[in-house]
Formats: C-alpha cells, sequence, structure tokens
C-alpha cells in the first residue's frame, strides 16, 4: 500500500514538474507570410535549433497566405489575438505603425540594433525604418522592374537586348509572332504587378509622392510616359496578350516559361518563381534590368530600381514576450541563417547582407550585383518602392486608374482623376 | 396571479430550452449589427487614431461617389440577371430530371456537384479555365473551330460581370433545381391525366397545370437567390476582385476593399447598412408583390 502510494506521488511529481517546466517556458508565436516551401523548411530547422539551443523558448511558426495577409492582421489586431512576430513586407511598416501595430526595435534593443545593423547594406536595412525608427530586420529585397528575355528567341529573329524604351517596342514588335507574343506585361490590380510598373515610372524620374510627401505626383510627366509606353505596346501595337488585365506576374512567368512570349516584365524574383513553377529543360533565358526611357521626361532623378524587403521580421507592440521574441530574430537573421537567401537552397533571391554575397551561389546568380557589391555600388541609384501611411488604399485608387488607361481612357485624364482622389486621402490623414 | 403570468410560468421550460439559440443569435447576429449601425455614424480609420462622430457624413460620402453608383448597377444587374437566370435554368434542369429515363439518378448526382464543391475551390477552378492565353474553355471553343482568336473573358470590361455571374448561376442552380424537383414530385398524376383527357397539349399542361403548382417553389427560390447573390464576394473577389477597373465589382467586393484596403471601418459599415437595406427592401416588396403565395400555404 505504502510502495503503492509512493509510486503513485513520483509519478504526479513527474507529471507537476513537466508542466510547471512547459509552463515557464516562454512561447513565442511568429506569423509567416507567404515564401516558397524550401524557405518554410529552413525557417522551420532554424526554429528547431534555436529551440534547443534555448530551452526556456518556444518558437511556433504558422504559415500564412500572402494574399490575405492585410486582412488577417487586422482582423486579429481588432480582436486583440496578434502573434509576437510577423514576417512581411517593408513597404507596409508605415501603415502598421500608424496603427500602433509595431515595437520600435531601435528604442527597445538600441545596443543589439547598433551592433548588428553594419552587417547590413544601408539602402536595404533603411526600407525597414520608419521616422528615423528601425522597425523591422530585413532578410532579402525584391528588386523592380526587370526584363525577363528568351535567349534563343532573341537570337533567332537577330535582336539585341534592349536598353532604351523604343528598342523595347521595336523588339517587341519583331517578336510578335502567329506563335508567341513580343511581351507581356502583367496588369492586374495586384500590388506585384503595379510595383513592376512603379518601377518603370520611377526610372524614367517619376514618383507617386513628392520628395517633402505632401503631394501626389503620380500625373507627372513620369509616370504618364510610362503608362504611355504600357498602352502603346497593349493598344497600338499589339505586342502583348489580349488579356493582360486578368494576366498578373504569376501567369506571366507561367506563359513565358510555355514560350508564349519573348520577353516578360517581372521583378529579381523571376527565377525562384520559375523554379518553383519548373524551368523545362533546354529553357534559356535571362534577366536584365527594364531599360529607361533616354532622357528621361518625369522631373525627379531616375532611380536604377525601387525594392522591397518582403520578408522582414517584426515585432508586434502587444507581444508579452518581446524579450524572447527579439532572441529569437537575432537567430533567424543572424548569417548562418540568412545563408539560405544568398543562393544556399533557393537562387534568386537578393540578399540584404554584406556576408550574402560572397556566396559562390549568388556570384553564379547575379554577378553583375555581386561585382557592384565589390565595387562598393550596389543598390546605387534604388530607393524603396512608395511606402507611407494610405499607401495600401491609395495604391488600389492608382490601380483603376492605371487599367482605365489600358481600356482606352487618355491617359493623363485616368491619372489626374486618381491624383485627386489620392491627395484627398492623403491630405485627410 | 394573473393569468399571461401563470401562463408564462407553466411554459418556462420552453423558454428554457430555446435560449440557447436566442443568445447566441443574440450575440453573434443583434448585437454585430447593432455595433455596425453605431459604427457607421462614426469616423474610425485604422491608421487615424482619432475616433469621432460624425452623422450621415459616410453616407453622404458614399452617396455623392460615382464609382459607388456604378458598382450599385453592377450589383442591380448582377441581382437582376442572376435571378431570372437561375430561375430559368433551375426550373429546366428540374422539369428535366422529372422525366424518367436511364441513368437518371446518376445524372441528379453530377448535376449536384456545383452545389456541393466549396465556393473557393470554384471560383478558382474557374478563373483557370476562363484564362484567356491558358484555359481550357478557349482551347475546347479554339479546336472546335468556334473561335479564332482567343477571347479575355476575365479581362473584357463589357462581358467580365456577366462571366462572373455565370459562375454564381452555376454553383446555384442546383439547389433550385432539387426544389422544383420535390415540388413536382408532389404534383398529383391525375391533374396531367385530366389535363390530357381534356385534349391539353405539352405547353398547356406546363402552363396551366405545372407553373401554378411550382409558384411558391418558385417565389422561395427566387428570395433565396436575391439573399444568396446579394451577399456573394467570394466568386467576384477570387475571379477578378472586381477588375478590370470597377467593371465586375459588386456591394459586398466594395465593402471588403473599403475595410481591409483602405482600412475605413466605419464607411464599411455604413456601406454594409446599404447593402442590407437594399436588401430588405428587396424582399419586403417581393413578399408584398408574392403574398397571395404565402396566404395559400
Amino acid at each position: 500500500m505504502k510502495r503503492t502510494f509512493l509510486i503513485f506521488l513520483t509519478i504526479g511529481a513527474v507529471i507537476l514538474s513537466s508542466s510547471l517546466g512547459a509552463l515557464a517556458q516562454k512561447k513565442v508565436v511568429v506569423w509567416h507570410f507567404g515564401g516558397l516551401p524550401a524557405e518554410h523548411k529552413w525557417v522551420d530547422d532554424c526554429i528547431k535549433d534555436f529551440n534547443a539551443t534555448n530551452p526556456g523558448i518556444k518558437v511556433e511558426r504558422i504559415e500564412k497566405s500572402w494574399m490575405t495577409k492585410s486582412e488577417e492582421l487586422i482582423s486579429a489586431w481588432q480582436m486583440k489575438a496578434m502573434p509576437d512576430i510577423i514576417n512581411r513586407d517593408s513597404v507596409s511598416i508605415p501603415d502598421m505603425v500608424e496603427m500602433g501595430m509595431l515595437a520600435p526595435l531601435s528604442e527597445l534593443f538600441a545596443s543589439d540594433i547598433t551592433a548588428m545593423k553594419d552587417r547590413w547594406l544601408k539602402p536595404c536595412w533603411d526600407l525597414c525604418s520608419y521616422k528615423g525608427v528601425q522597425y523591422g530586420i530585413p532578410t532579402y529585397v525584391d528588386i523592380a522592374p526587370m526584363l525577363a528575355y528568351n535567349r534563343k528567341m532573341l537570337a533567332k529573329a537577330g535582336i539585341a537586348v534592349p536598353t532604351n524604351w523604343p528598342q523595347v517596342t521595336e523588339a517587341a514588335k519583331k517578336l510578335n509572332t502567329a506563335d508567341h507574343y513580343g511581351i507581356i506585361i502583367p496588369a492586374t490590380l495586384g500590388l506585384n504587378d503595379l510595383e513592376i510598373f512603379i518601377g518603370i515610372a520611377y526610372g524614367n524620374g517619376g514618383r507617386f509622392l513628392s520628395p517633402e510627401g505632401d503631394k501626389v505626383v503620380f500625373n507627372d510627366k513620369g509616370f504618364v510616359d510610362a503608362l504611355q509606353l504600357y498602352v502603346d505596346l497593349f493598344t497600338k501595337h499589339k505586342v502583348t496578350p489580349p488579356g493582360i488585365l486578368e494576366i498578373d506576374y504569376m501567369k506571366t512567368i507561367e506563359l513565358f516559361l510555355r514560350e508564349r512570349t519573348a520577353m516578360a516584365l517581372g521583378m529579381s524574383w523571376f527565377p525562384i518563381v520559375a523554379q518553383n513553377l519548373g524551368v523545362p529543360e533546354g529553357f534559356e533565358y535571362r534577366m536584365a534590368s527594364f531599360p529607361m526611357r533616354e532622357p528621361t521626361t518625369g522631373k525627379y532623378p531616375p532611380v536604377a530600381a525601387i525594392m522591397d524587403a518582403t520578408t522582414t521580421y517584426m515585432l508586434i507592440t502587444t507581444s508579452k514576450v518581446k524579450k524572447e521574441a527579439w532572441e529569437f530574430m537575432k537567430w533567424v537573421t543572424r548569417p548562418e541563417s540568412m545563408r539560405m537567401w544568398a543562393g544556399v537552397r533557393i537562387q534568386g533571391r537578393v540578399p540584404t547582407t554584406h556576408e550574402g554575397f560572397n556566396t559562390p551561389e549568388i556570384a553564379a546568380t547575379y554577378p553583375d550585383l555581386v561585382k557592384e557589391h565589390e565595387k562598393g555600388t550596389i543598390f546605387k541609384g534604388a530607393i524603396s518602392m512608395p511606402s507611407f501611411p494610405g499607401f495600401t488604399e491609395m495604391i488600389k485608387i492608382f490601380g483603376t486608374a492605371f487599367q482605365a488607361a489600358l481600356m482606352g481612357e487618355p491617359v493623363q485624364k485616368a491619372l489626374d482623376k486618381a491624383a485627386q482622389e489620392c491627395q484627398a486621402i492623403l491630405e485627410g490623414l | 396571479m394573473p393569468p399571461s403570468f401563470i401562463k408564462i410560468k407553466q411554459n418556462l421550460f420552453q423558454y428554457f430550452y430555446i435560449l440557447p439559440p436566442v443568445i447566441i443569435i443574440i450575440t453573434f447576429i443583434i448585437i454585430p449589427i447593432f455595433y455596425a449601425v453605431d459604427l457607421s455614424f462614426y469616423s474610425v480609420h485604422l491608421i487615424r487614431p482619432v475616433v469621432k462622430f460624425v452623422g450621415v457624413e459616410n453616407f453622404r460620402q458614399i452617396l455623392k461617389d460615382n464609382t459607388f453608383w456604378e458598382i450599385f448597377s453592377n450589383s442591380i444587374r448582377w441581382i437582376g440577371f442572376g435571378t431570372l437566370g437561375t430561375l430559368l435554368i433551375g426550373l429546366g434542369i428540374g422539369l428535366f430530371l422529372n422525366l424518367e429515363f436511364r441513368l437518371n439518378s446518376l445524372v441528379r448526382g453530377l448535376i449536384f456537384i456545383p452545389w456541393i464543391m466549396p465556393e473557393v475551390c470554384v471560383a478558382f477552378a474557374w478563373r483557370w479555365m476562363l484564362n484567356s492565353e491558358m484555359g481550357v474553355v478557349n482551347e475546347i471553343l479554339r479546336v472546335l473551330k468556334l473561335i479564332s482568336q482567343y477571347i479575355a473573358w476575365l479581362a473584357n470590361p463589357n462581358m467580365v460581370l456577366y462571366v462572373c455571374l455565370f459562375v454564381a448561376i452555376w454553383r446555384i442552380y442546383p439547389f433550385i433545381a432539387l426544389m422544383i424537383l420535390a415540388t413536382l414530385h408532389g404534383i398529383p398524376r391525375e391533374l396531367y391525366e385530366a389535363g390530357a383527357v381534356d385534349g391539353a397539349n405539352l405547353w398547356q399542361r406546363f402552363y396551366y397545370l405545372t407553373l401554378p403548382q411550382l409558384r411558391f417553389a418558385l417565389t422561395i427560390g427566387a428570395l433565396l437567390t436575391i439573399i444568396w447573390l446579394m451577399n456573394s464576394f467570394t466568386t467576384v473577389f477570387i475571379m477578378t476582385e472586381g477588375g478590370p477597373r470597377h467593371s465586375s465589382e459588386i456591394l459586398p467586393v466594395l465593402i471588403y476593399k473599403t475595410a481591409f484596403q483602405a482600412y475605413r471601418l466605419s464607411r464599411a459599415s455604413a456601406l454594409s447598412l446599404i447593402n442590407f437595406s437594399i436588401l430588405l427592401i428587396f424582399s419586403l416588396i417581393y413578399l408584398w408583390v408574392f403574398r397571395k403565395q404565402w396566404r395559400r400555404i
């Protein structure tokens, strides 16, 4: 009887101590929006290593759809059911800061931020700051605009890679045959499609907002002429599919891989998505920056590219385990963890750290970027994709005007109307 | 003790049993409706922390916006043509399934597949099938030599709303067909025998015998279709997101975009109220016009 009692007491004590251990262990929840399976696996491996190294912390990653990231976060915010960490695009930082969602990392963990920031390229690091405060740690950047071209088709037609807008038009016209289109320009209301276009407009000296941030200026010549290029390719020269208004960036890449087009517009993630869809054997393509207009017609300095740190780790203000969450953020962005974004598992992501440009994989995928990094000129002339409070609302209005112009409305008129509407929103904010 | 109080005391148990669903309805339907009404009179923008009472300003802004009227017009066409199409197709299929032929049960099962498929899956599947460059619909039409060039079903602003409506009808008609079929089974055979004896032809039998018996089912079917179409969001949002431009946008999509993309919660509430009011007016007018059918039951 006594022995039975002692056995049960021992079992109870073991169960109680392991429960207490679990209670003492702090749980950190990470919402991971979007990404590819190989990236998810890498992050899961990082989490496994972190949990093993930090027994007092348990990190749990939850996959979330990229398409509904705004809606999920807004709903969770309203219901006060937020995770501890999220990772999403840096262009959304101003909106989320104004909502009170993001914790200021440079204020909470000042010494850590000071110690770590020199690992990052400054243009990339600055993508995740707002009003001088750091809110996120970037892993890689997406760059727009990029032009993908089918090497065989161009070689067969005897066409060189276009280096200015008239050459783009001429090449598209010559490459437009009964078997394939000259070029596909994705033109849905999706953010990616609009940002590709915005990259071209910025390259022409256009801007979404004035540098002071108080005036909507996407109805200036820089944007107007860029949109006119799109309209001419679509309606005047008819070198694009008739359904570009419903062909988004994913379908663009799919059609490109099926050799239904000689050229296609996209961003630097083009090789990643192509890899995921499956590049047919023997299919040869290359990427180049979309050429700029010469001379540019916008009144602002032309930019070589616009960037977005698409997978940026951010800490949520309502987290009750901020210190533990920050430990994980440091872990998942340490040099060993960041190797994935430097081409080790996935090829095509553009790294944001200096060490990321030293891998042989990146040298094979982006030799030009590596050379620029060595010269110290990388991302020179590149700026952030438009990112300010109210951008999410305004880009939809802009998108409607963008499609209206492609549907036949005069470009200047369409952009003027949208600019007026957006100006009212800007002044209201 | 007053008699009414005695009656309540005697029926107390019955009230106790209906309490849980009443609590659920109040918590998840009544309170949110009142909250939405309240919210619509304030200015709540997620990236502007100040909340202030603005009265009917949200409604005024909505009603003076040309885009709203464009989308409202889309919604009216969506409901009008959608209801007519669903009823006609549902009626036709119901009459067809009432015939006796081999493999009738198999055909019935196949026809109900759209109804049992999740709406998200239906929308994604049709989006791919209708893709202008890679879709199977264009490919079949081209092979049959019905078209020489691919049709941009979801990019043509004149067509896109009706294409989305076709998908919505495709999903809803099986339920209407089922209702019609169930009603047809209840019509006594003697009625048709009497009609045949009187020399009624096929059309006369349908118009004078079948249709009057189907009035109630058609009334209910129309009302349900109007409600479903009025609240329809998934099909349009997944297929086109309301584009190109606002060509396929209907009120539920506008409400969603206003709340989750423009972060204007109070304006979205105001739009929801307008949508609800339209539905209420539609339903009341409909029930008044067809009140005779209700009285027969």
